[in-house]
């Protein structure tokens, strides 16, 4: 399926949070597309994060098991 | 070599060669991407490299991605042979093939590209390729192969295979001029007679591309030392 029809399942301003993210779904066998609008493509990871917004996407048949994740994830986090 | 907007090309003169033992051969290896190609997704979803040649950034692509959902923005080739064929520049789909039949172990989850027509690559150097070469590590990568397509992109090409080498990741750099192999001094350079913008060979010529990477793994397999350049034997056919 063209990449073109993935749909966005996480939003942020922050490179590291979507570091975060982008990891706990790879691991997890789900590819994704990070799409940066708004600023410089691939904003600097060592160093200042560049500014904008970065919006995350799967494939539309793994939406529901990446959201699930998502939740799951934040859940840990809050428990932290 | 001309320069884009009047920028002179500056060789970055390199001494030392980083080289990480390649232990894990080819089929048991988790081989990640990189090209210099200019690559990125269409769909809004990547922003085109910028035409001035100042773009040092990087393009990120889920392994997954389908040829048609890619495009090219390079200052630097002639981008017909990307165009018709994006296995050419980018050959992830090639990678899978080899996959498949078991001369490849896997493909990491991601792929990269940059735009490799950098006449002073110091963002490059301090920033992105490094960035390129931790995500290589932490996604677990095993080996990289990394494509110079146009010719400044042999600078770039090593640089990048550098970092990631610094990082603990074999690297193999493939590129179409031997003499810029040679002075870039990537850690294993593989040279091939084919114009620049189509490193692999002809477009659509799947078998030949196989073969290509088969032999490339097979030849950078044998290098024992840094800064080796080897030569495969194919010739370009096309128009």
């Amino acid at each position: 399926m063209s990449t073109g029809d993935w749909v966005q399942v996480f939003e942020t301003g922050d490179d590291l949070q979507m570091e975060f993210v982008r990891g706990l779904l790879t691991t997890n066998g789900i590819p994704v597309v990070v799409q940066r609008t708004g600023a410089k493509e691939m904003g600097i990871i060592f160093g200042v994060a560049a500014t904008g917004s970065l919006i995350l996407r799967v494939p539309p048949d793994l939406e529901q098991q990446a959201l699930e994740l998502l939740e799951s994830g934040a859940a840990e986090t809050e428990e932290e | 070599m001309a320069a884009t907007n009047a920028v002179p090309f500056q060789l970055v003169e390199n001494e030392f060669i980083p080289f990480t033992p390649w232990h894990v051969p080819a089929p048991e290896a988790k081989t990640a991407l990189v090209t210099t190609g200019g690559v990125y997704l269409k769909n809004g979803l990547h922003q085109p490299f910028a035409a001035d040649a100042a773009d040092q950034t990087f393009r990120e692509f889920p392994s997954v991605v389908e040829g048609d959902d890619l495009a090219v923005a390079h200052p630097g080739y002639e981008p017909a042979y990307a165009q018709a064929d994006i296995n050419v520049v980018f050959p992830l789909q090639r990678l899978h093939e080899l996959a498949q039949t078991g001369y490849v172990g896997s493909v990491a989850p991601f792929a990269y590209s940059f735009m490799g027509h950098i006449p002073q690559p110091v963002a490059l150097l301090s920033n992105y390729a490094p960035s390129v070469a931790y995500r290589l590590k932490r996604m677990g990568a095993t080996l990289a192969l990394v494509i110079a397509t146009g010719t400044y992109d042999h600078q770039a090409g090593a640089l990048v295979a550098r970092a990631i080498e610094l990082a603990g990741i074999p690297t193999i750099l493939l590129g179409t001029d031997k003499a810029l192999l040679e002075a870039v001094r990537a850690p294993r350079s593989v040279f091939v007679k084919h114009p620049a913008g189509a490193p692999l060979g002809n477009p659509g010529n799947v078998g030949k591309h196989q073969y290509l990477l088969r032999e490339l793994f097979d030849a950078a397999w044998q290098f024992e030392a840094p800064g080796l350049v080897a030569e495969l034997p194919f010739a370009w056919n096309g128009q």
